[in-house]
C-alpha cells in the first residue's frame, strides 16, 4: 500500500474515532428508521412468486384462471385400504360429515365444496332422466353399490373424485379469499385432528395448492425462527474460541444485527416481499457481516500483543483498520459482485432480490465495519486477548500448515492429482439434473408431503396441464366437428405415459346424451347436432347451478378447457411431454380454433427451463466479473487467472457432489454458484494481496517460507473467516426446507474446497510456474 | 252525536285515511306483514313474455326469450315455458306441476326438439337453481312470497327503497333442515308498504356468508294485480347475475289446457 493511501486511511479512521459518538448516533438513527419499515414486510410463498410477472405462460394462465374462475383449493382425501375401499358405510358417513363440517369453517366457500356428498349422478331411466345425489341419508349396502357403479360409469369422476381402485375419495374445498389460506388450512387441520381419533380403517390426508401455500407460509416462519438463533449461537461460539474477549464477541454481533436490520428494512421500504429463500439470505448476511469483524479483531489483537507499553488504543485500532482496509474492501466487492450477478442473469424475482439484497448486505456490513467497529472498539478498554499467545497460534494453524507444507514438498505431483480429480469431477458434473418440484420444498417426513404423495399414488393426480380451446363465435364449442377433435385430442393425451386421465366438456356432453337415451351404453357419444348439445346444457340447468360448468367452459360456450391429469409436476416429465402436446396441437387441431397450453405445470416447465440458461449466465458473469476485478486490482490478468483456479475448483466440486448425489439444480441450488464464487475468491485474494504487498520485504524467500509468514500474519483470520462463513452457511443444513438445506451444504462445500485449494494448490502453482506478477 | 263528538270523529277518520301505512306499521307484526305479502293476488292464470338475461362474472351476457304460461288447476299450479330464442334451443319446452302437498314431489318434463322427444326429469330440489338463473326453484315457485312455516320473522325497521317506504323484515329459518333444503341461513326482505311486495331481498348462505340480492325494479298494476316487469338477481359470491323482464302479462285470456300436458309439449303453444 502506498504511503499516501495509508496516510489518507489513517486520517480517516482517526476522524471516525474522534467523532465516534456522532457515528454511533447516526447508525442508531438509521437503524431505528429502517426497523420501523420492517412491519411492512410481507411474505409471498405462492407458487407464482418465482415466476417473472412478464412470463407469457404466467400471464396466459392467470387469464385462463380469471376466465374459468379457477382457484387453488385445499384437497382433503379420505382413504380406506380395506377390501371395499371407500365404498363402505363408515367411510361414506365420514365423507358426508367432513363435507358438512368444512362448510362451517370461516373462509371456506360452502358452495365450493366438491365431494361425494355434494355431487350428483346423471342417470338415464326408462321414462326420463334422473339427477340423484351420490350420498343422502341412505347408507345401505344396496345404495353404496349403486354409488360405486355410478362412479365407475362416470368417466369425469372416476379417478378424479374417487380413485379407480376405490381406495380413496377427495373433498375439494375452495376458499373465499386465497389470502387467508394459512388460517383456513390450520382450521381444516384442527377439524381433521378432532376427527382423526375416531377413525378406524380410514385415513385422512390434506394437500392441494391452497394447503401448500397455507402451510409453507407458517413453515418458513418456523424455519427462520429456528435457523437464525442457531447461526447466532454458532457465530458466538466461534468468536469466543477465536478471541475470548467481550468486545470481540459483542461488537461483531452488533454489526450482524445492524446489517440484517438495515438490509431487511430497505427491502421492506421498497416493498420487496419475503420469499421462501429469503430465510437463506438472513443466514448469508449473518455469516458475511461477521467475517469483516473477524479480520479486524485478528489484526487488532495481534497489534495489541506486539504493541509497546505506551501505545495508544486509538493508534492500535487505526493501524488494524488500515491494514485490513484493502483486503476486506476487495473481498467485500467480489462477494457483492457474486451476489449481484444473480440480478441480471435471472428472471425469477426471488433470485433477483436475493442477489440485490445479498450484495447490499455485504456493502452495509463493510460500511458498518469501517465506521461502527472502530467507534465501538475505541469505547472499550485496550486489553489483550488471552488466546493471542504464540503456542496457541500453533494449535490453530497446525492443520492448514500441515496441508500446504505437504503439497509443497511435491508441487508437480499435487498439480497432477488435482488435474486428475478435476477430470473425474467434470465427468460427474455432466450428470447434474435441472429440476424443481414445489412439494419438494418440504421434508419427506412432513404430513403435507406424505399426503401429497399418498393422494397422487391413489388418484389420477393432483397436477394437470390445461389445454385452452378458443373459437371465434358464441356456442362455437358446441359444434360437432370441434367436439370430435377434442375427443381425439383426449385419446392422444390418454395415450401419453405420464398423463393418467383427461377430462373435457365432451365427457359431460356424452354423459348427458347417454342419460337422455335411458343410459344406453351406445349413446355415450357426442350428438352430431349442435342444437341438441345446446339443449343438453339446458337440460342440465334444470338442476345445476348457473356456474356449474364455469371451470370447464365459458358462459358464451366460446372457449373450453381440456384438462390432463398427472401424478407429478416434475420437469423431467414435462420437458418432453409439453413439446409433444404442442406438436399434436399444431398438426391435428382445426385451424379455425386457437389452442394453447396453460396451468401450473406449464409455468414450472418454463421456470425450470429458464434455470438452466440463467444458471450458466450467472456463473459466467460472476466468474468473469470477480476475476476481472481481481485482475484490475492486482494489475495483472494472469494474477486474476491464478485466483480463478481455486474458485473454479470449488464450483466444480459442488457440481460433482450434485451429480453423484442426484441433487437437482433447482431454484434454491441454482443460486449457490454465484454466491460461492463471490465468497470463495476471498481466500485467494487475501493470499495474493499478502504475497504482492510484501514482495519487497519477503524477497528471496521460498513459497513455503512466504506461506509460513502469510499464515502467521493473516492465516488465523482466514481460518476463522472460513469457519464463520462456512459454519454460518452450514446452519442451513438444519433447514427443514430441502432446497435451502442443499443450498447450505453446497455453499459450505464450495467454501471448504476454495480454502483447501487456495492453501494446497495455489502455492504449488506459484512454485511450479513462478509467475512474473509475483516478483514485480 | 254532538258537534264536539262529530269533530273528533272527523279528525280521527282523517288521520286514519291520511296516514294508513303509518298506522299499519304500528299495528302489524312481521308475521302479519308476511301473511299479507303471501295473500297478494297473483291471478288464476297468467300468460306473458319472459326474457332472461344471464350475465357472467366477466359481464358476458346471454339472452333467452320465452313465452310462459301459468294456471291453477285446483290447488295444483302448472307452469310451462316455451323457448323462442336463441335458435339452438328454440321450441324447447319445460313443464312443471307443483303440488301443494309438501310430501308429494313436483313433476317436470322437458321437450328437447333436437331429440324430438319429451323426457320426464326428476323433480328439482327447492334449493336448486332454476334453468341456469340465479333464482332457486323455491323463489320461482313462490313468486316473491315466502313460506310462513319455514321461517320466523322479525320487523327490524323501515327503510326507503327506490323512493318507496318499506318494512325491513328479517327471516330466520326455524331449524337446520330448512337451511339444508333451501340453502339460506338468513333472508332480509324490504317489503313495499303499498303493494306488499319485497322490493329488495338479501340472502345469506348456509354458513352465514352474504350470498345474493334480489331487486324488483319495475312493477305494474295489470287488471288489479301487481305484476313484476323487471327483476334482478346478483350473486355476490359467483358474480353471476340474472335479469328477468316480463311483457304482455295477461291474466284474463283463457289458456289452452293442452299446453299443460306433457304429451303435447311437442306442439308448442
Amino acid at each position: 500500500m502506498s504511503e499516501k493511501k495509508m496516510g489518507l486511511l489513517q486520517n480517516y479512521f482517526s476522524s471516525v474515532i474522534k467523532f465516534r459518538w456522532y457515528v454511533i448516533a447516526l447508525v442508531l438513527i438509521v437503524n431505528v428508521i429502517l426497523a420501523l419499515q420492517l412491519t411492512k414486510l410481507t411474505k409471498n410463498v405462492h407458487a407464482d412468486a418465482f415466476v417473472s410477472e412478464d412470463e407469457p405462460a404466467l400471464i396466459y394462465t392467470d387469464r385462463v384462471k380469471e376466465v374459468f374462475n379457477l382457484k387453488d383449493p385445499i384437497v382433503i382425501a379420505v382413504g380406506n385400504e380395506g377390501s371395499k375401499g371407500v365404498y363402505n358405510k363408515e367411510t361414506l358417513v365420514l365423507v358426508s360429515r367432513l363435507s358438512s363440517e368444512l362448510k362451517k369453517i370461516e373462509n371456506v366457500d360452502p358452495s365450493g365444496i366438491i365431494s361425494l356428498a355434494t355431487e350428483s349422478n346423471i342417470e338415464g331411466v326408462s321414462d326420463g332422466m334422473e339427477v340423484t345425489d351420490f350420498l343422502s341419508s341412505d347408507f345401505s349396502d344396496e345404495h353404496i353399490s349403486w354409488v360405486k357403479r355410478s362412479i365407475e360409469n362416470y368417466p369425469a369422476m372416476d379417478g378424479v373424485l374417487v380413485s379407480r381402485d376405490g381406495s380413496m375419495t377427495l373433498i375439494v374445498v375452495e376458499l373465499l379469499d386465497q389470502k387467508n389460506a394459512k388460517e383456513t388450512y390450520y382450521k381444516v387441520m384442527d377439524l381433521v385432528a378432532s376427527i382423526e381419533s375416531e377413525l378406524e380403517d380410514n385415513r385422512i390426508f390434506v394437500s392441494g395448492e391452497g394447503a401448500t401455500t397455507g402451510f409453507l407460509s407458517a413453515y418458513i416462519e418456523k424455519d427462520a425462527k429456528r435457523l437464525n438463533p442457531i447461526t447466532g449461537v454458532i457465530i458466538l461460539i466461534i468468536l469466543i474460541l477465536a478471541f475470548y474477549t467481550v468486545p470481540a464477541t459483542t461488537i461483531p454481533l452488533v454489526i450482524v444485527a445492524g446489517t440484517v436490520n438495515m438490509s431487511l428494512g430497505i427491502m421492506a421500504f421498497f416493498n420487496v416481499e419475503y420469499y421462501v429463500i429469503t430465510n437463506g439470505l438472513i443466514v448469508c448476511m449473518i455469516g458475511i457481516a461477521v467475517a469483516d469483524s473477524i479480520h479486524f479483531f485478528s489484526e487488532y489483537y495481534k497489534n495489541i500483543k506486539n504493541a509497546e507499553g505506551d501505545a495508544l488504543h486509538s493508534d492500535i485500532i487505526i493501524r488494524a483498520m488500515t491494514r485490513i482496509f484493502n483486503p476486506v474492501t476487495l473481498t467485500s466487492i467480489t462477494t457483492a459482485v457474486g451476489f449481484l450477478s444473480l440480478y441480471p442473469s435471472n428472471t425469477m424475482p426471488p433470485l433477483k432480490y436475493f442477489g440485490i439484497y445479498g450484495g447490499l448486505a455485504v456493502m452495509i456490513a463493510w460500511v458498518l465495519t469501517m465506521t461502527l467497529t472502530p467507534s465501538l472498539v475505541s469505547l472499550s478498554k485496550m486489553k489483550p486477548s488471552l488466546l493471542y499467545k504464540d503456542g496457541l497460534s500453533y494449535v490453530y494453524l497446525f492443520l492448514p500448515k500441515l496441508l500446504y507444507r505437504t503439497t509443497l514438498t511435491k508441487p508437480r505431483l499435487t498439480l497432477f492429482i488435482f488435474g486428475i480429480l478435476s477430470c473425474i469431477g467434470i465427468f460427474f458434473s455432466t450428470n447434474v439434473i435441472t429440476n424443481e418440484e414445489r412439494i419438494e420444498n418440504l421434508q419427506p417426513t412432513e404430513k403435507l408431503y406424505r399426503s401429497d404423495k399418498a393422494i397422487n399414488r391413489a388418484m389420477d393426480g393432483t397436477y394437470y396441464i390445461d389445454l385452452i380451446i378458443e373459437t371465434n363465435e358464441v356456442d362455437g364449442v358446441l359444434e360437432y366437428e370441434l367436439l370430435t377433435s377434442i375427443e381425439k385430442l383426449q385419446l392422444f393425451l390418454d395415450s401419453e405415459q405420464n398423463i393418467t386421465k383427461s377430462v373435457s366438456i365432451a365427457d359431460y356432453i356424452k354423459k348427458m346424451n347417454q342419460a337422455l337415451n335411458e343410459g344406453e351404453a351406445g349413446a355415450y357419444v357426442i350428438p352430431d347436432d349442435s342444437n341438441l348439445v345446446a339443449q343438453l346444457f339446458l337440460l342440465y340447468s334444470l338442476s345445476g347451478s348457473p356456474t356449474d360448468f364455469e371451470n370447464i367452459i365459458d358462459s358464451n360456450k366460446q372457449s373450453t378447457i381440456v384438462r390432463a391429469y398427472m401424478k407429478s409436476s416434475s420437469y423431467l416429465t414435462s420437458r418432453e411431454l409439453i413439446p409433444r402436446i404442442q406438436t399434436y396441437i399444431d398438426g391435428n387441431m382445426p385451424s379455425d380454433v386457437e389452442v394453447n397450453i396453460s396451468g401450473r405445470v406449464l409455468i414450472d416447465y418454463h421456470l425450470v427451463k429458464s434455470i438452466n440458461g440463467s444458471h450458466v449466465k450467472s456463473v459466467v458473469l460472476a466468474f468473469t466479473l470477480v476475476i476481472l476485478i481481481a485482475s484490475l486490482l492486482f494489475r495483472s490478468l494472469l494474477c486474476g487467472l491464478y485466483i480463478a483456479v481455486p474458485v473454479g475448483l470449488s464450483i466444480l466440486v459442488v457440481y460433482t457432489v450434485m451429480g453423484i448425489n442426484g441433487i437437482w439444480l433447482g431454484i434454491g441450488t441454482a443460486m449457490f454458484a454465484s454466491i460461492a464464487i463471490g465468497l470463495s475468491i476471498d481466500f485467494a485474494i487475501h493470499l495474493m494481496d499478502f504475497f504482492i504487498d510484501r514482495n519487497e520485504t519477503n524477497k528471496g524467500l521460498s513459497i513455503r517460507e512466504k506461506m509460513d509468514i502469510f499464515f502467521d500474519a493473516t492465516g488465523r483470520a482466514l481460518w476463522f473467516n472460513l469457519l464463520t462463513i462456512g459454519l454460518g452457511f452450514s446452519v442451513l443444513i438444519f433447514s427443514t426446507v430441502p432446497s435451502l438445506h442443499n443450498f447450505g451444504v453446497l455453499v459450505s462445500l464450495a467454501l471448504g474446497t476454495a480454502f483447501l485449494s487456495t492453501i494446497m494448490l495455489l502455492p504449488c502453482l506459484l512454485e511450479v510456474f513462478k509467475p512474473k506478477f509475483l516478483f514485480r | 252525536m254532538t258537534i264536539k263528538q262529530i269533530f273528533f270523529l272527523s279528525i280521527g277518520l282523517f288521520l286514519i285515511l291520511a296516514t294508513p301505512h303509518a298506522v299499519m306499521s304500528v299495528e302489524l307484526t312481521a308475521l302479519e306483514i308476511i301473511q299479507q305479502v303471501n295473500s297478494r293476488d297473483e291471478g288464476e292464470r297468467l300468460s306473458r313474455d319472459m326474457n332472461i338475461e344471464l350475465i357472467d362474472r366477466r359481464g358476458n351476457k346471454r339472452v333467452q326469450k320465452t313465452k310462459a304460461f301459468r294456471q291453477y288447476f285446483g290447488s295444483t299450479k302448472k307452469t310451462v315455458i316455451f323457448y323462442l330464442s336463441p335458435s339452438n334451443i328454440k321450441d324447447t319446452a319445460f313443464l312443471t306441476w307443483d303440488f301443494p302437498e309438501a310430501e308429494k314431489d313436483d313433476e317436470q318434463w322437458l321437450y328437447l326438439p333436437a331429440f324430438r322427444k319429451v323426457r320426464r326429469v326428476s323433480a328439482s330440489d327447492s334449493g336448486d337453481y332454476f334453468l341456469g338463473t340465479d333464482f332457486t326453484y323455491e323463489e320461482i315457485k313462490k313468486e316473491s312470497k315466502i313460506s310462513e312455516e319455514n321461517y320466523t320473522f322479525s320487523l327490524v325497521g323501515e327503510e326507503t327503497v327506490n323512493e318507496r317506504p318499506t318494512w325491513v323484515i328479517e327471516a330466520t329459518p326455524v331449524d337446520d333442515s330448512v337451511v339444508d333444503i333451501y340453502g339460506f341461513s338468513k333472508i332480509l326482505l324490504k317489503v313495499d308498504q303499498e303493494i306488499l311486495m319485497p322490493r329488495h331481498t338479501e340472502y345469506w348462505d348456509e354458513s352465514g356468508n352474504f350470498l345474493k340480492t334480489v331487486e324488483i325494479l319495475k312493477v305494474k298494476d295489470i287488471d288489479g294485480i301487481w305484476s313484476i316487469e323487471e327483476i334482478h338477481v346478483s350473486n355476490d359470491k359467483t358474480g353471476h347475475k340474472t335479469i328477468m323482464t316480463f311483457e304482455n302479462a295477461d291474466y284474463q285470456t283463457p289458456i289452452k289446457k293442452r299446453l299443460f300436458e306433457s304429451n303435447t309439449l311437442t306442439r308448442g303453444f
